[in-house]
């Protein structure tokens, strides 16, 4: 077999990630149209800079770096790593000319957030911003949510011996047998589903006072962030801005959906409306919602939170649901979180942010079907130490189809679970040098690690430099479920060690 | 008699006229000693400033609105060119007809309307699903909102010019390679028989 040199993988890594900086760039081109229409000349100047840098640079590394061969699968989960960087890098540009963040750092911070469907900002005066501009926040997390890599592989790449190797980099399963009908499958969806999230909770922000215009474009970012368990909004109140029931129920459709896998939806279309009982990751998925619901509730109860049991069913539903999505959108204050919610209630927090919610979903953190996994590999482990020494004991689940629980199935969950706990324990470490509590460091550290954005008050334009480095990197880490990133550094490793 | 009786017309004249002399009753507060500090002020009458962000949301009656009270409700950022932050500021649950005294709302381009509430903070409100807010009894305008010059610095446009020039010399390889292609093409065709 040939085995690749220096230049190849080179040449074949930085070429493909031309060509996702050139879609990033050309999709600037949705906000800039926005800001003209606004006539906001300032926000529409920074992003039209923004985009003839992007897709140049796309062009230059496109063009003048031919592929060698065909992309092997280490070179596409390298190629899916830097792509998510050299993306975060470049639609930082118009954040930071726009002038509301305090460094460039601060806008890779933001962008990166969007990116990975984080949603912990550090943005300054956000209630003055460009429409343009914040429409670009929330797009960004569109991109990042349906996967920009996937993107690239839906509309660019058809045909292309590199689609497979990125597609399943990025941490997609594939929906149909082609994975670039997989891609654009995922995209026509989300496309659909936006236009009807948009006009229904347009339609409702308009009853709930707003006028019209600002309605849907309202409705047209929070749809954004919420589908894509993003957490951004256009206000800084969060959904607290809007006082709303009705609001909160449809933002929480938005987050449910955004949840769940992909797949299982596509079965449901396809007339399988069963396979959303029966598949190991929706029960799962019920049970824990369930049970950290139960827990939010006794700690809100307990701590005497709230006046009633209604208001501890509304705001606890209300952030148990945003946090096990991984969205982050908020109904209450950080701080008034973080001072009066109690420890039960913020631990219980904690783990659903940490479990996550669907595998192929816009979702963050370990998911579902990896603790599903480890739940049927107890059971089996119980089972057989019931069992007389002669008897075969298996474990089946059903997820599309039914599968027997193999010992490398569960050697995989164990070992993401593990990374991420790994990732997890570094964010905390590093708040708890700085001086933050333990509660509030890994409740931090897991929202960033688990792309989920629900803060206590940590992130803030104020927190240390490096602090935000470590939260850039679970950030990225947690969205590649932490093996791209492993392997990157495997690859680069072995890159230095053959230069030797 | 008549003079008591005078007397006590003025005085109610006065405090109808100058409606901030009962408002002054109340503590004045800040969104962040509101939180810090909200068993102190829970179901208190408190003064709150700020400026009016966002929406008016209508409700019937009566309406929602956005009071923000950090350092751009006084100057906005794209006026004073300076960063402290993120927004603060608490909803404000008032009369309709107290909502609509509020002309400007702050917005990009807008510095809105600097208001004073004198409502009953709720750390809790039991009306509002336990929403963290303050009910308005009176809403005072103490500065209109005014326009705010967003316009774009010059060297943007030179770096726009730049950036410009930038993507159709990264553009050169393409149609350098089409070019070729096309040669490479035509080429063959010609030695076909």
């Amino acid at each position: 077999m040939k085995i690749s040199t220096y230049r190849e993988d080179l040449e074949n890594i930085l070429h493909n990630v031309g060509l996702v900086l050139i879609a990033l760039g050309l999709c600037m081109a949705v906000p800039l149209v926005i800001s003209l229409v606004a006539g906001e000349w300032a926000s529409a100047l920074d992003l039209f800079i923004s985009l003839c840098l992007t897709v140049a640079a796309g062009d230059l590394l496109y063009f003048f770096l031919r592929p060698r061969g065909r992309v092997t699968w280490n070179q596409g989960l390298v190629i899916v790593a830097l792509s998510w960087l050299a993306a975060m890098l470049f639609s930082a540009f118009p954040l930071y000319l726009n002038g509301h963040y305090a460094s460039y750092l601060d806008a890779c911070f933001e962008s990166m957030s969007g990116l990975a469907t984080t949603g912990l900002t550090l943005v300054h005066d956000l209630d003055h911003m460009a429409y343009g501009m914040n429409f670009w926040r929330h797009f960004i997390m569109f991109l990042g949510g349906q996967g920009i890599v996937v993107l690239v592989v839906s509309y660019f790449m058809a045909g292309s011996s590199a689609a497979a190797q990125l597609y399943v980099s990025e941490g997609r399963e594939s929906i149909l047998p082609n994975v670039v009908e997989s891609s654009r499958f995922i995209w026509r969806v989300s496309v659909a589903y936006l236009a009807a999230g948009t006009v229904s909770l347009g339609l409702c922000l308009i009853l709930e006072g707003m006028t019209p215009v600002r309605s849907f474009f309202h409705a047209a970012c929070l749809f954004m962030a919420g589908f894509d368990t993003g957490g951004f909004t256009p206000q800084s109140m969060s959904v607290l801005y809007y006082h709303s029931l009705p609001v909160e129920l449809i933002t929480i459709a938005f987050m449910v959906l955004g949840m769940l896998n992909f797949a299982v939806q596509y079965e449901v279309w396809r007339g399988r409306p069963r396979e959303l009982v029966k598949n190991i990751e929706n029960r799962t998925l019920a049970f824990t919602l369930l049970l950290t619901l139960a827990m939010v509730l006794a700690g809100l109860t307990l701590a005497g939170t709230f006046g009633g049991f209604a208001a501890d069913l509304r705001r606890g539903a209300y952030q148990l649901v945003s946090g096990h999505s991984g969205t982050g959108f908020m109904t209450v204050y950080g701080p008034q979180m973080g001072a009066r919610w109690g420890d039960l209630a913020l631990f219980a927090l904690t783990i659903a942010m940490a479990l996550g919610g669907c595998s192929c979903s816009t979702s963050g953190a370990i998911k579902a079907i990896r603790v599903g996994i480890m739940g049927k590999e107890l059971k089996l482990r119980a089972k057989r130490a019931l069992s007389p020494a002669s008897a075969v004991v298996v474990e089946r689940f059903h997820h599309i189809r039914d599968y027997v629980l193999t010992q490398e199935l569960t050697a995989t969950a164990f070992l993401v679970t593990l990374l991420y706990l790994g990732l997890y324990l570094l964010g905390t470490l590093v708040g708890l040098f700085y001086g933050y509590g333990l509660t509030a460091s890994a409740f931090e550290s897991v929202s960033a690690a688990g792309n989920v954005g629900l803060t206590t008050g940590v992130t803030s334009f104020a927190m240390p430099t490096l602090l935000k480095v470590v939260y850039i990197f679970e950030m990225w880490a947690g969205r590649l479920e932490v093996l791209a990133v492993v392997a990157m550094f495997a690859f680069l490793f072995r890159w230095t060690r053959r230069g030797r | 008699m008549k003079t008591a009786l005078a007397l006590a017309m003025v005085i109610a004249a006065v405090c109808l006229c100058f409606p901030a002399v009962t408002a002054a009753e109340g503590m004045e507060v800040d969104s962040g000693l509101l939180l810090q500090e909200w068993e102190k002020y829970d179901g208190k009458e408190v003064i709150f400033k700020g400026e009016a962000v966002g929406d008016v949301l209508w409700r019937g009656d009566f309406a929602w609105v956005a009071v923000n009270d950090d350092p751009y409700s006084l100057r906005a950022l794209h006026e004073a060119g300076e960063l402290h932050g993120g927004n603060s500021g608490i909803g404000v649950w008032m009369p309709a007809s107290e909502a609509e005294r509020i002309k400007r709302l702050g917005r990009h381009g807008s510095r809105g309307d600097y208001l004073e509430i004198t409502g009953v903070f709720h750390a809790d409100c039991g009306e509002h699903g336990g929403d963290f807010d303050i009910h308005a009894l009176e809403v005072r305008v103490l500065e209109p909102g005014r326009e705010v010059d967003v316009s774009p610095e010059p060297w943007k446009w030179w770096a726009s010019l730049g950036a410009s020039a930038f993507l159709l010399l990264s553009a050169v390889p393409i149609f350098r390679r089409r070019r070729e292609e096309r040669r490479s093409t035509q080429g063959l065709e010609r030695e076909l028989p």
